[in-house]
């Protein structure tokens, strides 16, 4: 038996596909196996390109498009998310606790008042995608005081402030720092930060997302000139990787390839539902536009699920779409 | 189920594994072409990266001779050869580079002279040492009957007279105290040693008066151990003492800031060799392009002198394939190397040694064969015979029935009738109605099957297949690393291609042809980026893709199949050699020194004139489509036609030069603040 894709690659017999076939073997080894939405019984990486590439019925040239489609991916393996926590930690947390407590760089004790600082600082997720246990295990923090690590969205739902407030004061919690893994547009972040915002009379507030696309930046800058909150973005993906709905001066080659793709495709992939569809409440109907919810046009693909601001094609399931990165939707 | 793995992930496993390993690994094959390294006389072992230099070179080293030892095997030099010692520096790993660091911009020239003369104390205190560590290692207790063999006497209190007479010598200049025991003289050689590495790495300001006073002659000293390591019957009179000095291509790469710091280098190498003396002998492991034409000596006007000062094992020319296949060593050192590999990993096999390759491979296909999976189809094969309209129709009719029951045959007719129709016109009237046909003789089919593989492939927009043994043998070009790097990306592409199985990675397997023929085109794509290194890398590179193009749309074009042989080009020899040629000769030996290009002597067909012939690596022919056979005459060209295609190819804009990639070790550190 020969493999779906050696078949392919063998057919479409350029150098570009052979180097990108050896690309995704390299990125399927170190990233892809990883994607938890996919991991076994799902079928693999290798069984989905298959479906991913018999999307183009059997059109040769499209059959190409999608196969090369499939290395512009920014995917964000488990090991590099271990990276941004230690980043998160050492980088940006670090440097606002010590302007907090007023550390100075020459004091020889600096060390242990940072330790405690910490220990005075509760650690906690925006959303339940943020997993906060790993963050505080790839750190070694010891926080002996506040051990309840609840997502700030679910709070806000279910909480009760004055409890919430009794929790912060019965642990001597001078600090909140909270984190989210990706902020795209920042929408599903923005209550929680107005929430916690609440309790900014009792403690510093600082929030830290890992990963943020422009969009969310200009949500953060919003919301810092409204609340007493701090905001410190680990990794902030420039405009340039994202595709916009229009062409842009001296955009990259690969941008435009994935834009077209992107709409030449998106009956297929929406089973003929028309970009920025509502239903009869008004709410919009997925997978919303040929450049994903909020017209954002990602590229990014994380081990844990992707945004629905990437590209609908790579991750949205339908009657006539087989996604390379199937999404686990909340509904 | 364990993961399968690929036996050939790492290439250069060995100059990384432990001395057990090397015993498992290391193949006896190549030595009868080696045995001059055993043997008293200076020898240049030239070779291109990774042709098996450190590999010969280490052979000598006490580690690998105890290995062996250990091991209870067979050590592979003949007996009556084992009589030796060494010792020896990699010009890598001893750090020399670092000699580099403190020559800057404005260094003069004084002191660039000085550093070289510390280069050559270092070199000389380096290697002593290691000498030394070497008897320590034959004389510990449990290796007597070793010791023995190699005339070693183990008695401590001749140790200790020797290093004693040794540290009186004059060849020192007063670098050494006067020691009383072995251990004492080791110590001695090493704070000197770490007092040049202080130096070397900035960690203090300068040499101790001590050391810059007391410079050492390169090679004396270590003329003298050898000398008196016999005198105090620590060795037999017989017992040979081999210094190796690998990785001299380094040299070259001290010379920056305009300063020749490496050539002077290099020159005081060569001044050790000059001596030449009859109580030691050098082994200098180099790449071709390292080792000049003329070895200077170090401040004179003289050179070395090849056969009389040194010898030269050239290891690519003893493993490529001559013109007559018999005699040609290379396959067995590949089977060999093959069979080792796999028995380091986890596959099982107990078969003959001899049909591995074979056996994991498949038997080769036919020239028939080949074309039939190049054009499969019924419809596709109609398409393999370009028409003309002058010819019969019967002709047509022929053709397109032969094409579709033996596509491989049409290919050949359609050559066939056009070179004969051009002659006469008979032939276009007369079929040939019976096999075997004028086409299928032998030598005729023989000359013009590669061709006609090439250009049923590019009719139907096709790879060739590349597969079996012969293939694997002939495009790794006599380079045992192209073998192995061949072998890997095989293995590769048959663990893609067999992703979904489930396949014991204990079971030895059995490689289809798609996947050999994937494996092989990945690895020649892959390797055509490796010229991107060296010296005038970016216009060897474009040269070597003006080549390549060339005699793919020649032999394409040539639907008569008139000139089979020509993947090559042929240059007359007397041309080449004229002053005037001198940067058409120069860029050619580069290309020939990095490997990029294969040269040999041409036999004219002109009755007197001495030619030289040139192809492309094998390895590199996948990637352009054409055959690494040479069949045949290569193409006749005139230096002139050479200058111009290399002006050609520099102009061609669309190659670009790599970007250099920003490594880790770049990045600024990074502090943990809760550390």
């Amino acid at each position: 038996m020969t493999s779906f894709i050696e078949n392919k690659v063998r057919q479409w017999n350029t150098p570009d596909v052979r180097e990108t076939n050896l690309h995704l073997e390299y990125l399927e080894k170190k990233l892809f196996r990883t994607y938890e939405p996919c991991l076994s019984p799902n079928p693999n990486f290798w069984t989905r390109i298959q479906g991913w590439i018999e999307n183009a019925n059997g059109n040769a040239v499209e059959e190409q498009k999608l196969f090369h489609s499939i290395k512009h991916i920014f995917y964000v393996g488990n090991l590099e998310f271990n990276e941004l926590y230690r980043r998160a930690y050492s980088g940006p947390i670090a440097r606002w606790l010590i302007d907090q407590e007023g550390i100075s760089f020459t004091d020889e004790n600096a060390t242990n008042k940072l330790l405690s600082a910490v220990e005075k600082t509760w650690f906690c997720p925006i959303t339940d995608s943020m997993i906060i246990n790993r963050f505080y295990h790839i750190n070694n923090i010891q926080a002996p005081g506040a051990d309840l690590r609840t997502d700030w969205r679910s709070l806000l739902a279910l909480g009760d402030e004055e409890r919430i407030r009794k929790y912060i004061t019965d642990n001597n919690i001078n600090y909140l720092v909270l984190l989210e893994d990706f902020v795209g547009g920042g929408s599903q972040m923005s209550d929680a930060v107005m929430f916690a915002n609440r309790f900014s009379d009792i403690v510093s507030l600082l929030v830290i997302p890992l990963i943020i696309c422009p969009k969310g930046i200009i949500t953060c800058e919003r919301l810092s000139t409204q609340t007493n909150v701090n905001f410190e973005p680990v990794l902030t993906l420039s405009k340039e990787t994202f595709i916009s709905e229009q062409v842009q001066a001296e955009e990259n080659i690969y941008i435009t390839e994935l834009r077209d793709l992107s709409y030449s495709t998106y009956s297929q992939v929406s089973d003929n539902i028309e970009p920025n569809a509502v239903n009869t409440d008004g709410i919009p109907i997925k997978p919303y536009h040929p450049l994903g919810w909020d017209n954002t046009g990602g590229l990014v693909v994380m081990f844990s699920n992707t945004p629905d601001n990437t590209l609908p094609m790579f991750h949205f399931k339908s009657e006539n779409w087989n996604p390379i990165f199937p999404r686990h939707s909340r509904n | 189920m364990d993961e399968r793995l690929n036996s050939f992930h790492d290439l250069y496993l060995t100059e990384a594994i432990g001395s057990d390993s090397f015993v498992k690994l290391f193949s006896p094959v190549f030595m009868e072409h080696s045995m001059a390294l055993y043997q008293p006389g200076n020898v240049i072992l030239k070779g291109l990266q990774g042709s098996g230099k450190t590999m010969l070179l280490n052979l000598l080293r006490p580690e690998i001779r105890l290995a062996y030892y250990n091991n209870q095997t067979e050590f592979p030099v003949n007996k009556d050869l084992r009589k030796f010692i060494s010792g020896g520096i990699n010009l890598r790993k001893s750090g020399v580079a670092e000699f580099g660091q403190l020559i800057l911009p404005g260094s003069s020239i004084e002191f660039v002279r000085e550093l070289t003369l510390h280069f050559g104390d270092f070199v000389n205190y380096w290697v002593v040492q290691d000498l030394l560590r070497t008897l320590t290692l034959i004389s510990e207790v449990g290796y007597k009957t070793l010791a023995s063999e190699i005339g070693i006497n183990t008695d401590l209190k001749v140790f200790d007279k020797f290093s004693k007479a040794l540290s009186r010598s004059d060849c020192w200049l007063g670098g050494l105290n006067e020691v009383n025991s072995f251990k004492e003289l080791q110590s001695q050689l090493n704070a000197r040693i770490i007092s040049y590495r202080q130096y070397l790495n900035l960690n203090i300001d300068q040499l101790p008066s001590s050391i810059s006073k007391s410079k050492t002659a390169i090679g004396e000293p270590i003329s003298i151990v050898a000398e008196l390591l016999k005198s105090c019957n620590v060795l037999d009179d017989d017992t040979n003492v081999f210094i190796r000095i690998d990785q001299y291509e380094e040299l070259p790469s001290l010379d920056f800031s305009e300063s020749d710091f490496g050539r002077s280098c290099q020159e005081l190498i060569h001044k050790a060799l000059s001596a030449r003396s009859s109580r030691v002998s050098y082994r200098i492991g180099a790449r071709h392009y390292a080792w000049p034409e003329y070895p200077e000596i170090f401040a004179t006007t003289g050179s070395l002198e090849n056969k009389r000062d040194f010898s030269i094992i050239n290891i690519d020319e003893a493993l490529r394939r001559a013109e007559n296949r018999k005699g040609w060593i290379f396959p067995a050192l590949a089977e060999d190397v093959f069979i080792r590999r796999l028995k380091l990993t986890k596959y099982k096999f107990d078969h003959g040694v001899s049909v591995l390759l074979d056996d994991v491979l498949g038997v080769a296909l036919s020239s028939d064969q080949k074309s039939k999976m190049l054009v499969a189809s019924e419809q596709s094969r109609k398409s393999v015979i370009k028409y003309e309209k002058n010819w019969p129709i019967k002709w047509v009719d022929f053709l397109e029935k032969l094409s579709v029951e033996d596509p491989f045959s049409a290919k050949l007719a359609e050559a066939w009738v056009r070179q004969k129709g051009k002659e006469k016109q008979e032939p276009l009237h007369n079929i040939p109605e019976e096999k075997p046909y004028p086409w299928d003789k032998k030598y005729w089919k023989k000359e013009r099957a590669e061709q006609a593989l090439v250009q049923l492939a590019s009719r139907n927009k096709q790879q060739l297949i590349w597969q079996g043994k012969n293939d694997l043998i002939g495009l790794s070009g006599g380079n045992i690393l192209i073998f192995l790097f061949l072998c890997q990306h095989i293995w590769d592409a048959w663990l893609r291609d067999t992703r979904d199985e489930d396949i014991s990675c204990h079971t030895l397997p059995k490689i289809n042809v798609n996947a050999q023929s994937m494996g092989i085109l990945n690895a020649s794509e892959e390797w055509l980026k490796k010229p991107v290194e060296g010296k005038d890398s970016k216009r060897r590179l474009q040269f070597i893709n003006r080549v390549g193009y060339r005699y793919y749309n020649i032999l394409v074009d040539d639907f008569a199949m008139s000139n089979p042989g020509k993947n090559g080009f042929s240059l007359p020899l007397d041309e080449l050699e004229a002053k005037a040629n001198d940067d058409v000769r120069k860029f050619l030996n580069l290309a020939v020194d990095y490997g990029d290009l294969h040269e040999s002597v041409h036999t004219s067909k002109t009755k007197g004139e001495k030619r030289k012939k040139y192809y492309l690596a094998p390895i590199l022919c996948p990637a352009f489509k054409i055959p690494y056979k040479h069949i045949k005459e290569p193409e006749y060209m005139a230096v002139k036609g050479i200058r111009e295609m290399i002006k050609e190819s520099t102009q061609n804009k669309s190659l670009s030069s790599k970007k250099k990639d920003i490594e880790a070790d770049d990045l600024p550190l990074q502090f943990n603040l809760f550390e």
